[in-house]
């Protein structure tokens, strides 16, 4: 019951190629070598063995490949609009999952998970070894699917790059990754090392809408004859991928009961996914809650210091001011998380990470509401309270701040909900919330409204809950102006 | 009680203050009357230091503070706890009610306990005939109510002298009487008062002194009756006609 299904093309995607001269296959550049990688010699051109394979794969059917840049997590959604590209050349696994997705190829790669570990770790040889222990990840790959089964602390990353540098600090304790990359990123880091051989043999295949049968056959004769005059051979050779694992391509037979399985869906087994999205709600709740009590807090001390700080703090004030309002939140925490990390051997938990980096930007916005409240709170006030004989700090705590900040607190509410919102930024640094466990059910399922619609309602329900509390508070600080 | 000698004040170029001269006794009232402009609610303003005298000297008995910028915090502090001020628009603690207002300094600057500020924030509503009114928030009090909770909010510090500036400018008519039946029986109890103002019915009332302030100098000051009744110099009678 997906949009994925629905989206029948009538023409002959083959006879499009063709006719247009140009096979355009979809990959995330981002991949990095072996697969995809930018030449560092030549930065405008792109090298990877699937790169040559798709070469190879478009020279076959008379025509030349081109290349569409598309976010790895959505290739096989953008898959279904034909006037994206043809197919997906992505190191996609030929599991049973994406066959409910898309039509897949026969294989042109074999590779296996790989266990990367510290040099200094002693005793991790299998999976087993890492039950209830911290091992990253990709996202929806068959590693994150095999580490949650086997009971490691699945921490799930976007790219196939910043799970090495966790594991060298010592945030995880092993990576299970595709055999490939786990080659490729062991040469670069010196202090890391293989566990064990591979296991699991999975395929990468090439991905084509199922309307397109005409075209499949032909992908699956060319890859079939790439097989007989050692074209893969020469390509993955050049990249040092060539093993014996390839050589059972040539042999390789789709397994009996590899029908595409039975799609699942977020309402026929709503009992399993509630679930999951209200766990991760807590991620996105506590990472909020905390991120806005820094936020407050350290607000509040900035706006103090703007208004009445000697010269020096008022500068250092503005200047962070500005600078945290001023930089995107994204880098801000990569620089803490990753940057921070790496650099002074600060090794922050992501958690911690998250709630700091919500906090230290967001207490940029809340300096600056507290500084437009306590301005808007009339000098006579502060007169009344001087005249009286109060210190200006005992003014400040009694009769300027308690209207300041109740004049602020809309913007305050505002504040929040937005961070609320916000918070999935947090997913890039391996923190699964409530987006994050969204985007992995639905690359699982390929249900994104059934899902999409569950998310939106947890979300609308706390911000709702938040918004209403808000009110409560503001209309019992504001008796006066009833 | 008071001894001011030579107060002068500038606001850049313009010599609001000239050299200003007063004295008061414990117990008596004054009224500073004079032309807008003619620096009446600055010199109020430079006693309390709400404002910064440029030059010149301000005693209020056993404190003697000097005018310019060399002035620790803790002595300005001193001399406000000895002189309570009333403002023309009132000020009353926007989120406090009219009890809370009149708590505020007993409890927190003097560090009452809350049963001891709370008997002496309702004795004083009572004085100001607004015990009824005690859980009003300022906005749901009229003008007139507001000013004589000010008022109880200065005299719960138990100040040695109350400094009012216009307070009843900013009152509609029909709602001065009850500000000035207030302060005509705090002056009929000994209170010292300095009192800036235009509502000259006021002044006649509870002033024991007039003193007229023309361009930032006294130039003429005695009696009410004397001062109302025969002025000496023409700038003086001049005034008193344009507002009467």
């Amino acid at each position: 019951m997906s949009w994925l299904s629905l989206s029948v093309t009538s023409a002959d995607t083959l006879a499009d190629v063709r006719a247009r001269g140009e096979l355009r296959y979809g990959n995330d550049a981002e991949g990095g070598a072996p697969y995809i990688f930018h030449d560092p010699a030549k930065p405008e051109e792109l090298l990877g063995f699937e790169v040559e394979f798709a070469d190879a794969l478009a020279a076959k059917l008379g025509v030349k490949a081109r290349f569409v840049q598309n976010n790895w997590d959505m290739l096989l959604p953008a898959l279904s609009d034909p006037e994206k590209f043809d197919v997906v050349i992505a190191a996609l696994e030929r599991t049973p999952e994406n066959l409910a997705k898309a039509a897949l190829s026969r294989p042109y790669f074999a590779y296996g998970q790989q266990l990367v570990v510290r040099r200094d770790t002693a005793n991790v040889t299998t999976l087993a070894d890492l039950r209830g222990r911290p091992v990253g990840v990709l996202s929806a790959s068959a590693s994150h699917r095999l580490a949650e089964a086997a009971g490691a602390v699945a921490k799930v990353y976007q790219d196939n790059v910043n799970y090495f540098s966790d594991l060298e600090v010592g945030r995880l304790d092993a990576v299970l990754t595709d055999s490939p990359i786990a080659s490729e990123n062991l040469k670069s880091h010196p202090q890391l090392k293989p566990a064990g051989e591979p296991f699991e043999p999975g395929y990468y295949a090439v991905a084509i809408r199922p309307a397109d049968t005409n075209l499949l056959a032909a992908i699956n004769d060319a890859i079939a004859a790439f097989l007989q005059d050692g074209t893969l051979q020469r390509i993955y050779s050049r990249y040092g991928l060539w093993n014996t694992q390839q050589e059972t391509l040539a042999t390789w037979q789709a397994p009996a009961d590899a029908g595409p399985a039975k799609r699942r869906t977020a309402w026929t087994e709503w009992r399993t996914y509630v679930p999951m999205l209200l766990r991760a709600s807590i991620t996105t709740i506590w990472v909020t809650c905390g991120g806005m009590l820094l936020a407050v807090i350290w607000g509040l001390c900035l706006a103090l210091l703007r208004l009445y700080g000697i010269a020096p703090l008022r500068w250092l004030a503005i200047a962070y001011i500005e600078v945290f309002r001023g930089t995107p939140l994204l880098l801000q925490i990569y620089f803490i998380y990753f940057g921070l990390a790496q650099q002074l051997g600060l090794k922050l938990s992501a958690g911690l990470a998250a709630v700091l980096s919500l906090g230290l930007n967001y207490a940029a916005n809340e300096a600056e509401n507290y500084r437009a409240g306590i301005q808007a709170v009339p000098k006579g006030q502060s007169e009344a309270a001087l005249a009286l004989g109060m210190s200006q700090w005992l003014a400040l705590r009694r009769i300027i701040l308690p209207q300041g900040l109740r004049i602020s607190l809309p913007s305050v509410t505002n504040d929040f909900i937005a961070m609320f919102k916000d918070s999935s930024i947090v997913s890039v640094i391996a923190l699964v919330e409530l987006t994050k466990e969204f985007q992995i059910r639905a690359l699982d399922t390929g249900d994104y409204l059934g899902l999409g619609a569950m998310t939106a309602a947890i979300y609308f329900a706390i911000s709702y809950l938040a918004s209403l509390g808000a009110g409560w508070l503001e209309r019992r600080l504001h008796r006066d102006r009833r | 009680m008071i001894a001011v000698e030579q107060l002068t004040k500038s606001f850049g170029d313009r010599a609001v203050l000239r050299g200003v001269d007063l004295t008061q006794a414990r117990g008596e009232t004054v009224a500073l009357i004079g032309p807008s402009g003619c620096g009446k609610s600055t010199f109020l303003r430079c006693l309390n230091r709400l404002e910064t005298p440029d030059a010149g000297r301000v005693r209020l008995g056993d404190l003697t503070i000097e005018g310019g910028r060399g002035v620790s915090r803790e002595q300005q502090r001193q001399l406000r706890l000895r002189a309570g001020m009333v403002f023309q628009q009132f000020h009353l603690f926007l989120h406090q009610t009219a009890l809370e207002n009149v708590m505020e300094g007993p409890r927190h600057i003097l560090r009452l306990s809350h049963a001891e500020a709370e008997a002496r924030a309702r004795d004083l509503l009572r004085k100001v005939g607004l015990e009824g009114h005690a859980d009003h928030l300022p906005g749901q009090l009229s003008g007139g109510q507001q000013q004589r909770v000010a008022i109880a909010r200065a005299l719960a510090m138990n100040p040695e002298v109350l400094l009012l500036d216009e307070p009843t400018s900013a009152l509609d008519p029909e709602l001065r009487d009850e500000v000035r039946e207030v302060l005509s029986q705090l002056a009929d109890e000994g209170l010292t008062m300095l009192l800036v103002t235009h509502d000259l019915q006021l002044a006649k009332r509870i002033a024991d002194r007039v003193v007229f302030l023309d361009d930032g100098l006294v130039v003429e000051q005695g009696t009410p009756e004397q001062l109302f009744g025969n002025p000496r110099l023409p700038r003086t009678r001049e005034f008193l006609e344009r507002v009467h």
